[in-house]
């Protein structure tokens, strides 16, 4: 009896440890690159190469970061880039509120159709319309400006969508009460909506602060002059410059990621979950 | 059977809450697509300000040009090997993660950083990764395996897109897996168990069954962002050697903005979407056919 016990909890150990070791591997191989990345920031260009891998550089040479940081200049690209990534979150989550909720909790001609229209815009991609868009933003005389970077994408479905199904959980019962009580339109939204919608608030912020942070393609379009580039951008400028230099490269990559990984690890609940439930990014 | 409404119904406000973002989505979104459409039936140029009307000559010279054909076939390599690179790994390892381990959400964080890390410089890092005498071919090596020129031919430049495309999409897809395995109810197995059904029968008749409509919703994601995405190969490859990395989005960049054909360029980029739409189409129907 008690080694028949015994055996069962011994295979289930067996079990665990094997399974412990296959995903440690797997870890290990998905993180290979991000290590090698660090690890060659910090060796001269000449050791580069060499064999056998140095994965911990016998001498770091941890002043690649001041200079990476310096030559890219840096601190412009990151005020960029908070400019343009603060003003499209902003502009973003007051729209997605103001027509999650419009769309949520009032009846009006033509509402499933907009709701049509909105979802249908997931299918297009900003490649797909980066001719035409171009031209438009041209037109307008806001190539190369901040509020080409801006007012285009300052509008996102995914918002729409994330934020009209947290104000369909809310119940009816609270608005009809506000409106009761003599709140007006406007004044329930920002009173009762909003303060409740605050966690749908948060997590549609941050999916729109990472992927415009992270977004390449739109700014690389619009921006020509170097003062008004965002850190993709600049990444992208000194990798076509230096393309031979690896450890400065691999600094400047580092530093860029820098940003990114830190609102990773201070919002990991929101972003993975928002990732998950709208099986959706960008 | 309708639900009671208690909201207001004052039709105004609703769409007053609803215009900016439908104000926004017609500048932004509906206008280019209609723009888009009729430029393809130009010749527009980047340029050149005169435009003519040239009916469906662009979407002729489409189908006679070698480079377009080659983008068509490019993409379907690339994004069929990436999808089913990242769609199975990011099953297995959810299915890991979602056994009973110690630290498993530390494993989940770690598994999540290829997808933390910036688009930008997944093409500058792979690139250094697949350098002649970078790590992948020393791995090969060690593995006693032959090192590949994997930027400068044409198999391996795709095959190297492919690789550092899967390793950041493959988190995002496990991520909505164990959304979509968290959802599964426990009793199933525990059923299962009883009736002495083995972990491949399981998996087999309880989770891929339970996983449907979240596969498809991967389908769909992975598909979309693999199809748009061009920064990677524009970065990595250029599309070379000779246009053999060349998908159709990159395509519709360089014809658009370093070729100036701009009403060339739209008439790709209206078969991009035709290629994005048929399989979104593909996927909602045999969703709906499952409910």
């Amino acid at each position: 009896m008690s080694s028949a016990t015994t055996a069962v909890r011994l295979r289930a150990h067996a079990a665990t440890i094997a399974l412990l070791l296959l995903l440690t591997g797997v870890t290990v191989v998905f993180l290979v690159p991000i290590f090698w990345m660090v690890s060659t920031s910090l060796k001269s260009n000449q050791h580069v190469f060499d064999l056998p891998i140095q994965w911990f550089p016998r001498r770091p040479l941890w002043s690649n970061y001041p200079t990476a940081y310096a030559t890219v200049h840096f601190t412009r690209y990151l005020v960029n880039s908070a400019i343009v990534t603060g003003s499209v979150t902003i502009l973003n989550v007051v729209l997605s509120a103001l027509a999650g909720y419009g769309l949520a909790k009032y009846r009006f001609l033509g509402r499933h159709v907009l709701l049509l229209l909105i979802l249908a815009t997931l299918m297009l991609p900003l490649e797909v319309v980066m001719v035409p868009l171009y031209l438009t933003v041209q037109h307008l005389g806001w190539l190369n400006s901040y509020q080409g970077m801006v007012v285009p994408v300052s509008a996102n479905a995914l918002g729409v969508l994330m934020m009209r199904q947290y104000f369909l959980s809310l119940p009816d019962d609270l608005i009809a009460a506000a409106h009761i009580d003599g709140a007006g339109h406007l004044g329930t939204f920002l009173r009762i909506g909003v303060p409740l919608a605050w966690p749908a608030l948060l997590t549609v912020a941050i999916l729109i602060f990472q992927s415009t942070w992270d977004d390449f393609v739109w700014p690389f379009l619009v921006i020509s002059s170097p003062s008004k580039a965002t850190v993709p951008l600049a990444v992208q400028s000194f990798q076509s410059a230096e393309t031979s230099n690896f450890p400065m490269l691999m600094a400047v990559s580092s530093i860029a990621s820098v940003p990114l990984t830190v609102l990773f690890f201070v919002f990991q609940r929101q972003i993975i979950s928002g990732v998950a439930t709208t099986g959706m990014r960008h | 059977m309708r639900r009671r409404w208690l909201g207001p119904t004052q039709p105004w406000w609703g769409a007053a809450f609803t215009a900016p973002v439908l104000v926004l989505l017609v500048c932004f979104k509906f206008w280019p697509m209609s723009y888009a459409a009729w430029l393809s039936l130009t010749n527009a140029s980047l340029t050149d300000r005169a435009r003519r009307f040239i009916g469906v000559s662009n979407y002729v010279r489409l189908s006679h040009d070698t480079t377009f054909i080659g983008a068509l076939e490019t993409t379907a390599r690339y994004v069929g090997a990436t999808i089913a690179v990242s769609m199975v790994l990011g099953l297995a390892l959810a299915v890991l993660i979602n056994q009973k381990v110690p630290a498993r959400g530390v494993f989940r964080t770690l598994l999540f950083l290829p997808a933390v890390v910036p688009l930008i410089v997944v093409p500058i890092l792979w690139q250094f990764l697949f350098h002649p005498y970078g790590l992948v071919n020393n791995a090969l090596k060690a593995l006693g395996l032959h090192p590949v020129n994997w930027l400068l031919s044409p198999q391996g430049a795709v095959g190297a897109l492919v690789v550092a495309t899967a390793w950041r999409l493959t988190p995002l897809c496990m991520v909505i897996y164990l959304a979509g395995l968290q959802s599964i109810p426990g009793e199933l197995y525990e059923a299962a168990k009883v009736d002495g059904a083995g972990a491949v029968r399981r998996f087999q008749s309880i989770t891929l069954p339970m996983l449907k409509p979240t596969l498809l919703v991967v389908v769909v994601f992975a598909i979309t962002l693999t199809v748009q995405n061009f920064v990677l190969a524009l970065v990595m490859t250029g599309g070379g050697p000779d246009n053999a990395s060349t998908t159709l989005s990159l395509f519709v960049y360089q014809t658009g903005f370093l070729g100036f054909q701009m009403g060339y360029a739209s008439a790709a980029a209206l078969v991009m979407l035709l290629i994005i739409v048929a399989f979104t189409v593909v996927s909602l129907r045999a969703f709906r056919i499952e409910e």
